[in-house]
């Protein structure tokens, strides 16, 4: 149990970085259409912080949560 | 007028350093309390520590600079801290792991222990602190311009420059990392509120808000709104390539090393790797001063004035001051941490552990402190003496701190990465740079030099590793059998 959720967290991990390279960027490299205000560029380089963000979050819980290693 | 800033800013000044001498004035002086504060700092302490030391004089001069200048190609920024944290949630507990229980101060002692190598810690202590020095300077520089250009011309920044460099030097020497630490707690508080305030008051005051400015960039000059940016020459190769370099080579940097020890336990490393991609967020709002101020001041010489300039021109001195207190603090919460990095090398690893072995960690730490003016007024007369120097040199700097990640990561991970493998990739990825650097001029394929520095030293590294003897069995277990 503990190895089958460290390997999700590195599979978390590792999304991080394919949000933020290429080939995705190739993808959301443009102007339009502007999300709250932002341009797409702009915005999907912030929303892509917070799902960061969001996954490292659940990372945590993985490896030091309930059933991982406990405090 | 204009002096209200400045006395805001001084009186800024004034109350850190207070604040950065008391907070060592009644410990006990030793190595671990001087170098990485006894490895006590919990949540918060170790929060504001590492953002206030990342977090630099570049993220408030610079960014702005560059979102004026060549636009979106900035965004690598902010996305590259927040895949170091990603980085940093997996290596961090094991650097910190490794680091309390074999008793390590500086990122050397790893390398020594783990290559059983006294050589190779001189090495790369050399090697960190010839690139830690510009880096250094390029903050004095930009502590001085900050407090010249925000006080409108009020001080010079020689002056300036000196004033902030003899307040970190107080507190640094008396307290240490702690000093630093609970400066830094002012310092990031500071720091977020005038980024994110200016964020908000710059596309308001001219455009009525942020959606209406980019409505007007992206008629005027939709190129600064996507790659490969306004100069054109930053597309999709070098952007994938900065990022990845910057986001592994990271956390090599000496200074941010020594600040993982100073957590109280891993947890503490795991928690602030998820709440240190919040302090990202605050890199936005200064990109969109760029642009705003690339909208209301074209065609200014130095793009990274552009916010300052405009600050001064068009906006109340107090906010001024606010706003360059909150770029001074940047800056000084990031020198202050590389003076005492650069002191730590050379006391730790190039005299204790390479010159005179006989030294005890006492010593060591006694003459760590005594560096702490020395390396400040180097700095500084490298500063006053050459002061274009700099960019060249810092481009380097972080290429070559970057070196020590196969080193760091493969060991960690790998029983089977030896001394030779190591040694030879980082003076591999090292060459590589400086060829490519001063050699062709131009990067093969637009990717970042540092890039191709790091893809050789890769590949050497294996090579050689898988060419050499395996390390001794006893050594390897001592190491990781680390509890």
């Amino acid at each position: 149990m503990q190895k089958h959720r460290k390997k999700i967290a590195i599979l978390l991990g590792l999304i991080n970085f394919l949000g933020a390279i290429w080939p995705v960027t190739y993808f959301v490299n443009r102007t339009q259409p502007f999300v709250l205000g932002f341009p797409f560029f702009l915005f999907w380089t912030t929303l892509w912080i917070f799902v960061c963000f969001l996954n490292l979050a659940i990372c945590y819980f993985l490896v030091e949560g309930r059933g991982g290693e406990r405090p | 007028m204009t002096s209200i800033s400045l006395w805001i800013i001084l009186g800024w000044l004034l109350l850190s350093t207070v604040v950065g001498v008391l907070a060592g004035v009644k410990r006990k002086f030793s190595m671990e309390e001087w170098f990485v504060g006894q490895r006590g700092f919990g949540l918060i302490l170790f929060y504001v520590v590492a953002a206030a030391e990342i977090y630099s004089a570049f993220a408030f001069l610079g960014l702005a600079g560059w979102a004026y200048k060549f636009g979106s190609p900035i965004y690598y920024g902010p996305m590259y801290n927040v895949l170091a944290y990603t980085l940093f949630f997996f290596i961090g507990p094991l650097i910190w792991k490794y680091g309390k229980a074999h008793g390590y101060v500086t990122e050397p002692d790893f390398f020594i222990h783990r290559y059983q190598s006294p050589s190779l810690g001189v090495v790369v202590a050399i090697i960190g602190f010839l690139f830690t020095i510009p880096y250094l300077q390029l903050q004095i520089m930009g502590t001085g311009m900050i407090i010249q250009l925000s006080s409108g011309g009020a001080i010079g920044w020689q002056a300036a420059v000196i004033l902030s460099s003899l307040a970190s030097v107080l507190f640094v020497t008396i307290s240490g990392l702690r000093g630093i630490a609970w400066t830094n707690f002012l310092q990031a508080i500071l720091m977020l509120v005038a980024m994110l305030s200016v964020g908000f008051l710059f596309p308001q005051k001219f455009f009525g808000g942020v959606g209406e400015m980019f409505r007007r960039l992206s008629e005027v000059s939709p190129q600064h709104l996507i790659l490969p940016g306004k100069a054109g020459t930053m597309g999709f190769g070098w952007y994938t390539s900065t990022i990845l370099m910057s986001a592994l080579g990271f956390w090599m940097w000496p200074h941010l090393f020594l600040t993982t020890y100073s957590a109280k336990s891993v947890h503490i490393i795991r928690r602030n790797a998820v709440i240190l991609p919040l302090f990202a967020f605050a890199l936005i709002p200064v990109i969109i001063v760029g642009y705003t101020c690339f909208l209301v001041a074209p065609g200014l010489k130095e793009p990274d004035h552009a916010m300052l300039i405009t600050l001064t021109r068009h906006f109340p001195p107090w906010i001024a001051g606010i706003v360059g207190a909150g770029g001074t603090a940047a800056a000084i919460s990031t020198s202050s941490a590389l003076t005492l990095s650069c002191c730590t090398l050379f006391a730790r690893n190039i005299y204790q552990k390479g010159i005179y072995p006989g030294a005890s960690d006492d010593q060591a730490a006694r003459l760590a402190r005594f560096l702490v003016p020395v390396v400040t007024l180097l700095a500084l007369l490298l500063t006053f003496l050459r002061p274009k120097m700099l960019v060249a040199l810092l481009l380097l700097g972080y290429s070559g701190i970057s070196q020590f990640f196969p080193g760091v990561f493969l060991g960690l991970f790998w029983r089977r990465v030896a001394k030779a493998g190591v040694y030879a990739g980082m003076m591999a990825g090292i060459a590589t740079l400086l060829i490519i650097n001063y050699g062709l001029k131009a990067s093969p394929y637009g990717i970042f030099f540092g890039f191709w520095g790091l893809l050789v030293n890769l590949a050497i590294c294996l090579l050689v590793t898988l060419l050499s003897n395996p390390p001794p069995k006893e050594a390897l277990d001592q190491f990781y059998g680390a509890k």
